[in-house]
């Protein structure tokens, strides 16, 4: 109260108005005070949660027809593995029922080895699929067009995929050369063939879609044509290096064997 | 006391009973709302003044209601609807608030 | 001004005051009762508006924010279903190999030794080992839902495919995004702005890790096409990136490893 009287005037030194602010900023526990608190305290959460509203993660910042598609994707995925999980329920159980276990063990392991053969590209594989030609008359098209078309390709269920004489596994990589594009170091040129194993009909549905590759290759010129065929063979194969850095995690040891 | 139990039944029969609004009444409930409000807590300082009246507080809230409902009308027929329902929300907006500061003076002389 | 004036100064309709008036003059009390059967009837009256306009506009809601939010909700809930049976996979793999395994002790230690390196080649069984993370997310800052066009410092499927495309061309031997191992059959794909890897929206940061020789990988990488993609994506669009080299990197094992069309070729239909 001696402030007020000394300097009656609003704020005529800086300093003085800084001492008023420190003035008030101590804490006093009067009613007033705890209310003030509580306001502000009120305040600052309804700014952070209207702040943390607009800011967008994830999902939330989506447009609703992607979420549309999102969803439908994550639908069907969910069924295929629900299917995949009852295939393999009935495997464990012919395992576990134990009769002919040793035979039909070392049948279903060999099974097993030739489609993870197929699927690591170590063996020639056939059926219903189509050939996907890419012509470029103006040179234009290039290795990010080829790595788009198989990520088209596999989202639409292709299984087995060749291009040119090379084989597509998990590590096939695309890079752009002088005569055209080189494909995990084999260089071809166009026009550009993939043959893949699949559903024919969700394959060629899926390259016209908007926005595809399709519209992207045309855009430079050139053209997509898809031929679906009853029996694609795909004869390439890959001689992977042994991985020498990933190892298999330890297995936990499963209580299932006795 | 009675008012309050009357609009508290009101809000209760309409949460049970669910009526379906016919969509052509569907512009005007907003604005009904307001008008509503607007004439409540007219009377709620009425009664704080010592000069309540139930006839006039019946007869505002009915042309309160009719009249903002009559302008909403009017302006969707000349094409400006949603800013004649703005200026009637403000409008009323406005009112209220001297209301219910006046109330607040009473109950709180705050 | 004067009907702002009016509004602000006279808020309370005339007509009590006159009234009331009447009434004094008269010689009554200036106020009637509140509880009327009138007033208590108007109250009812109102009661109900409020209660039915609420009504209606909670039951429109649907149609505007609230689909985004369902839609939501039903992808979480999918999701989750997803990574239920992910899970569950996962774990009967397991099962079955270790029946396997016991089954075969004597007759068919290639045949296990076999299914191992193929493990790890189709990236069905989970591995370990020293490499390399590349961490892509997007530029800080609001974004607008609703924008339209492409917001150049969102990260898109193609930028990570294009690393990952950087990642193997230097010699990866095995690769995950946020968890999901990628594999022959593995898309990188879009669906507007989320970004789907094995089919399963993953959200940013994305994280691409991958086991390779620890003395070659982080150099290869850095001089390939993929690292100079990620420098520019940085320098270029703000989004923001970062490549770690670590010692001991684990990679789950793909979930949906199966053919349904291919056979295998020469052994007949």
């Amino acid at each position: 109260m001696s402030d007020l009287g000394s300097s009656p005037r609003p704020a005529t030194s800086s300093a003085g108005a800084w001492r008023r602010l420190a003035r008030m900023g101590r804490p006093r526990a009067t009613k007033a005070n705890v209310l003030v608190l509580l306001l502000a305290t009120l305040l600052g959460f309804a700014i952070s949660t209207q702040v943390h509203q607009t800011r967008s993660s994830g999902l939330e910042s989506l447009r609703e027809q992607d979420l549309v598609g999102v969803l439908d994707t994550v639908t069907q995925e969910g069924v295929r593995l629900g299917t995949e999980l009852r295939d393999l329920e009935r495997t464990r159980d012919r395992l576990a029922s134990g009769v002919d276990s040793e035979k039909e063990a070392l049948a279903l392991a060999r099974e097993r080895a030739d489609t993870l053969a197929i699927l690591a590209g170590t063996a020639p594989a056939t059926g219903p699929g189509i050939r996907l030609t890419i012509t470029d008359p103006d040179g234009k098209i290039g290795s990010t067009i080829l790595l788009d078309a198989i990520q088209e390709l596999r989202d639409a269920g292709a299984e087995v995929m060749q291009v040119g004489p090379v084989r597509v596994v998990a590590s096939t990589y695309f890079t752009d050369s002088d005569a055209g594009v080189s494909v995990s170091g084999t260089g071809i040129s166009a026009p550009y063939s993939i043959l893949a194993i699949g559903d024919p009909a969700t394959m060629t549905a899926a390259m016209g879609i908007p926005g595809g590759v399709t519209v992207s290759v045309r855009g430079l010129g050139g053209d997509v044509t898809i031929a679906p065929l009853d029996q694609v063979d795909i004869t390439a194969v890959v001689d992977l290096p042994t991985p020498r850095f990933a190892t298999p995690q330890p297995v936990p040891t499963s209580s299932a064997s006795p | 006391m009675i008012p309050a139990l009357g609009l508290l039944a009101g809000i209760v029969i309409g949460i049970v009973l669910k009526p379906d609004v016919p969509i052509w009444l569907q512009p005007y409930l907003p604005i009904a709302v307001i008008a509503a409000l607007d004439a409540v807590f007219g009377a709620v300082r009425a009664v704080l003044d010592g000069i309540f009246d139930d006839k006039v507080f019946v007869v505002s809230f009915l042309s309160n209601v009719v009249v903002a409902a009559f302008i909403v009308y009017l302006g969707d027929q000349l094409g400006v609807g949603s800013q004649l329902s703005t200026g009637v929300i403000v409008v009323l907006g406005v009112r209220i608030f001297s209301n219910v500061a006046a109330i607040r003076r009473h109950l709180f002389s705050a | 001004m004067t009907l702002i004036n009016e509004m602000l100064t006279r808020p309370l309709d005339p007509s009590y005051a006159a009234s009331a008036a009447r009434r004094v003059a008269a010689g009554e009390p200036p106020h009637t009762s509140v509880g009327t059967v009138l007033v208590t009837l108007t109250a009812i009256l109102i009661g109900l508006l409020l209660a039915v306009a609420a009504g209606s506009v909670r039951r429109d809601a649907p149609t505007a924010q609230g689909v985004r939010a369902e839609l939501i909700d039903q992808i979480t809930e999918r999701r989750d279903v997803v990574e239920e049976r992910s899970r569950a996979i996962a774990a009967r793999q397991q099962e079955i190999a270790g029946l396997e395994a016991a089954s075969l002790a004597g007759a068919g230690a290639s045949l296990t030794a076999r299914l191992q390196r193929l493990g790890i080649d189709t990236g069905s069984s989970a591995v370990e080992g020293p490499g390399l993370i590349v961490s892509l997310a997007d530029r800080p800052g609001p974004a607008d839902p609703e924008a339209t066009g492409v917001d150049q410092g969102k990260v898109l499927s193609r930028d990570v495919f294009i690393v990952v495309n950087g990642l193997w061309q230097s010699g990866a031997e095995a690769i995950s995004i946020n968890g999901q191992r990628l594999t022959v059959r593995s898309p990188i794909r879009f669906a507007g702005a989320a970004i789907l890897v094995n089919f399963r929206p993953i959200s940013p940061p994305y994280e691409i890790s991958a086991i390779g020789d620890p003395d070659q990988l982080p150099e290869l990488f850095a001089q390939s096409v993929g690292g100079a993609y990620v420098k520019s994506l940085s320098d270029n669009f703000g989004i923001v990136t970062s490549v770690t080299a670590k010692d001991d990197i684990s990679l789950p094992g793909a979930t949906r490893v199966s053919i349904d069309r291919a056979r295998p070729l020469g052994n007949g239909s």
